[in-house]
């Protein structure tokens, strides 16, 4: 056997076939099909192809169901600071500036007693949170 | 020697405008997946950086590697003009049995309880079985299609519900009661998803990715350099003249089943340890994925092409595909809506090559 048993060219090929994958022959034989049918179904089939990839990326922008978790920002007394959304994963973005007259701003933290600060450079999200600010006095 | 690339520009550059208007058509429409993928990787890239990242990296080759063996043998049945609905079973039912055989001596709700902590050796033995039950379901399918001349999707339709209420009997047997089996030894599990080879960039690689590579391998020599992959093509191509050339169609035809079989039994084996929870529906519709990668990767259904490189390239396409649909969290069931799509697209392309080709 050569190498060229490899690849048959379909004219090659017998004009009847026991089964294709469904138990009948799965594509149509070259030489039932003259030229004008062979270009109108390709036709068709160029036409499948771009629609059904129109689709597929389509539903891929559009069907996200959860673009990130919501995390908040709880500023006890401060002003406001706007949400964030993080991947799964992801770190969270330092928050915007707070204010708060009379206070220092020490940090975040999950809790709001503010033990342990949230480490923005390493802690990541893997549920919706809120964060609350930890003040001092100044 | 002129480089593929400069010998397309020259060809190029005689066509008329209207072959030009065609190559250009032909060229986007044939490679609609690639542009699809590059598509889908810069948008999730842009919505979540994270992809971009050695872990996910990583992650993407565990995969491919978890599912290249599964696609290497089907592959084999759909050269042969035909397919394998059983696979996904059979994984199920081997990946059942070699967790049974594997648990830890202390496991909960231990399977055989008789057995005890389970030693390298055992581990190795339960790996042959594993492979040998998959190439007796094999062994099952090839013959009933070979001798009978039955369609193989009739065949391993049946034998895909067969080996799948073995599997829920053998879940129910021996006092289980259709629990999971889970608490597989250390042994199992360091020998699958331990890592001999040190971390590379951060990453530590499980010892599976290597077996697949070995698998692959294999594979290659099997379907490039024996009789009886060349056999192989052949009966794909044309059973009538490969008979008349002296091929053994039946022999050829029951043994790339029975390959395929034994290459879903030591699939099972490597999903039992890395899912290290097994339930009588592992492995249900891992088919369809390996099916998929197969047609995008240049297996054709019309028999008697495809190569192992392709094969691979079809599971990194689609497992990247799938990674991006995660990374995006987009909806589990509009996940398999995409997923059918890109089979039929697949399948529309390999179509329209057919009918091109002059």
């Amino acid at each position: 056997m050569t190498n060229d048993s490899k690849q048959t060219r379909p004219e090659d090929r017998p004009s009847g076939r026991r089964y294709g994958l469904f138990g009948v022959s799965a594509y149509p034989q070259k030489s039932s099909l003259d030229e004008k049918q062979r270009s109108s179904m390709s036709r068709a089939l160029s036409i499948v192809i771009v629609l059904i990839a129109a689709a597929v990326i389509l539903l891929m922008l559009f069907s996200q169901s959860s673009p990130g978790l919501t995390v908040t920002f709880d500023t006890m007394g401060g002003s406001e600071v706007s949400s964030q959304s993080i991947p799964y994963g992801g770190t969270i973005e330092p928050p915007g500036e707070t204010v708060r007259p009379g206070y220092v701003l020490e940090g975040w933290s999950i809790a709001p007693e503010g033990e342990a600060l949230w480490d923005f450079e390493h802690d990541t999200v893997t549920d919706t949170l809120t964060l609350y600010a930890v003040w001092s006095p100044q | 020697m002129k480089n593929p690339i400069s010998r397309k520009v020259e060809y190029y550059k005689t066509l008329d405008a209207k072959d030009k208007r065609s190559f250009w058509i032909d060229g986007l429409l044939n490679n609609a997946i690639y542009i699809i993928l590059v598509i889908f990787l810069i948008y999730t890239a842009t919505q979540n950086s994270r992809l971009l990242s050695w872990a996910a990296l990583a992650n993407l080759i565990n995969l491919v590697a978890a599912n290249l063996p599964m696609a290497l043998g089907i592959g084999g049945c759909i050269i042969l003009t035909g397919t394998d609905l059983s696979a996904g079973r059979i994984v199920g039912l081997s990946a059942g049995l070699s967790a049974a055989l594997l648990q830890g001596a202390s496991a909960a709700n231990k399977y055989f309880e008789g057995l005890g902590e389970p030693g390298l050796a055992m581990v190795v033995l339960v790996l042959l079985v594993a492979m040998v039950v998959g190439g007796i379901v094999g062994l099952a399918n090839g013959f009933f299609v070979a001798r009978f001349q039955l369609h193989p999707f009739i065949v391993t339709l049946a034998t895909q519900l067969i080996v799948y209420g073995g599997c829920l009997i053998f879940y129910n047997s021996n006092g289980n009661n259709g629990q999971p089996i889970s608490g597989l030894s250390q042994v199992f599990r360091s020998f699958v998803t331990g890592s001999i080879l040190p971390p590379i960039f951060g990453q530590t690689i499980p010892n599976y990715v290597l077996y697949a590579i070995v698998v692959f391998i294999l594979m290659w020599f099997i379907w490039n350099k024996t009789t009886f992959g060349k056999n192989m093509f052949a009966v794909g191509s044309n059973p009538e003249a490969a008979n008349v050339s002296g091929v053994n169609v039946f022999m050829t035809t029951t043994l790339v089943h029975t390959l395929a079989g034994i290459t879903y039994g030591y699939a099972g084996f490597i999903e039992a340890a890395r899912i290290s929870s097994n339930v009588s529906n592992t492995g249900q519709n891992y088919e369809s994925d390996a099916i998929a990668a197969c047609v995008i990767g240049g297996v054709s259904f019309v028999g008697g092409t495809g190569t192992v490189g392709g094969v691979l390239l079809g599971v990194v396409l689609l497992r990247v595909i799938y990674v991006c649909l995660t990374y995006l969290a987009v909806d589990q069931n509009m996940q398999y809506i995409i997923k059918g799509a890109i089979i039929l697209l697949a399948c529309s392309i390999d179509m329209r090559k057919y009918l091109a080709r002059k």
